[in-house]
């Protein structure tokens, strides 16, 4: 693609092997995966010319066996090209860790509330395993009450962000009354505390 | 699947060879694919070293006269090598990948700068490709 070059002006015959790339691309049915950092991987020492020259190529079939496969581009380092890693998510991420959230301890109760919990678990066996038990039931417990007081965060903030994005759309079209703009302050600072 | 791909432009001295083993180390490479390596030839021991791990597959083109070669080499923990095939301007290495419990193809492809090669190079790679 012509914006995959810079500082190389574009020649007939330059056009004639784009098509051919781009036709052989099609062809065999590959995908030209979605790159993350630079965008062109060769850089003329001289620094007047870069182009995207490396990449990787990946069939439909292997994408769906390798999922969310992105190329990234590394910084340039040992030669004139960047080197490219190839990188996909069959991976497990592993057991998922324990977390806490800062308002959680903002809230009164809160502590009262863990004891209480805490003190109820019944579980036996060796130290290291009651531990790992009773940390689970806590994670549990925790979902419930924090769904309780807070809800959902994460829906009520793709909400706003929805509600946000719409005022931005029709300030676009027509400037916004005071009350449009007003509504999208509040809801900026409803985000921030979100 | 993880590869690591550069057209290195020569392996020379050691500050190339720490730059790749670290990189592939840190990825978790399955493979490992160079271009311009301007070796004509390669060893075990050289590959090894490159990868810093004793249990890898590899396969080199030497191109003309270290000219134009290249090398793929991959981890035997993440892929099962069954075959390959070398041409002008690339290596194809047929296998099974462990983890995603898969026959694959890595294809390791170092066009030619002129035309006339390169579409010498796509209708072989697109034949190769329909037979796979």
């Amino acid at each position: 693609m012509a914006e995959e070059r810079k500082g190389i002006r574009g020649h007939s015959s330059q056009k004639k092997e784009m098509e051919g790339f781009n036709n052989f691309i099609e062809t065999n049915g590959w995908v030209d995966i979605s790159c993350v950092g630079k965008k062109f991987t060769w850089f003329k020492a001289n620094g007047t010319t870069n182009s995207r020259l490396d990449r990787f190529l990946v069939s439909e079939e292997s994408l769906q066996i390798w999922l969310a496969a992105k190329q990234y581009v590394q910084q340039r380092v040992v030669s004139d090209h960047c080197a490219l890693v190839l990188k996909s998510c069959t991976k497990e991420w592993g057991p998922k860790p324990f977390r806490t959230f800062d308002v959680w301890l903002k809230e009164p109760g809160f502590t009262a509330m863990i004891k209480g919990k805490w003190e109820l678990y019944q579980v036996e066996g060796n130290s290291i395993s009651v531990l790992k038990e009773k940390l689970k039931l806590l994670k549990a417990d925790l979902k419930v009450w924090s769904r309780s007081v807070f809800g959902c965060v994460e829906s009520d903030k793709r909400r706003i962000e929805m509600e946000i994005e719409n005022l931005d759309g029709e300030d676009n079209i027509y400037a916004l009354e005071d009350e449009g703009r007003l509504r999208r302050l509040e809801l900026f600072s409803q985000l921030g505390i979100v | 699947m993880i590869i690591v791909n550069l057209n290195i432009r020569g392996l020379g001295g050691g500050t190339k060879a720490r730059y790749l083993s670290h990189l592939v180390i840190k990825e978790g490479a399955d493979f490992l694919c160079l271009q311009e390596t301007k070796s004509s030839s390669f060893s075990d021991v050289r590959c090894f070293l490159l990868w810093g791990s004793c249990n890898i597959g590899w396969v080199h083109h030497k191109g003309i006269n270290g000219a134009r070669s290249m090398i793929t080499m991959w981890n035997k923990e993440a892929f099962e090598y069954g075959s390959h095939v070398v041409g002008t301007g690339f290596i194809a290495i047929v296998g099974y990948h462990l983890e995603a419990k898969r026959h694959c193809v890595v294809v390791n492809v170092y066009a030619a700068c002129n035309i006339k090669d390169k579409i010498l190079l796509w209708e072989t790679l697109t034949t190769f490709k329909q037979s796979h």
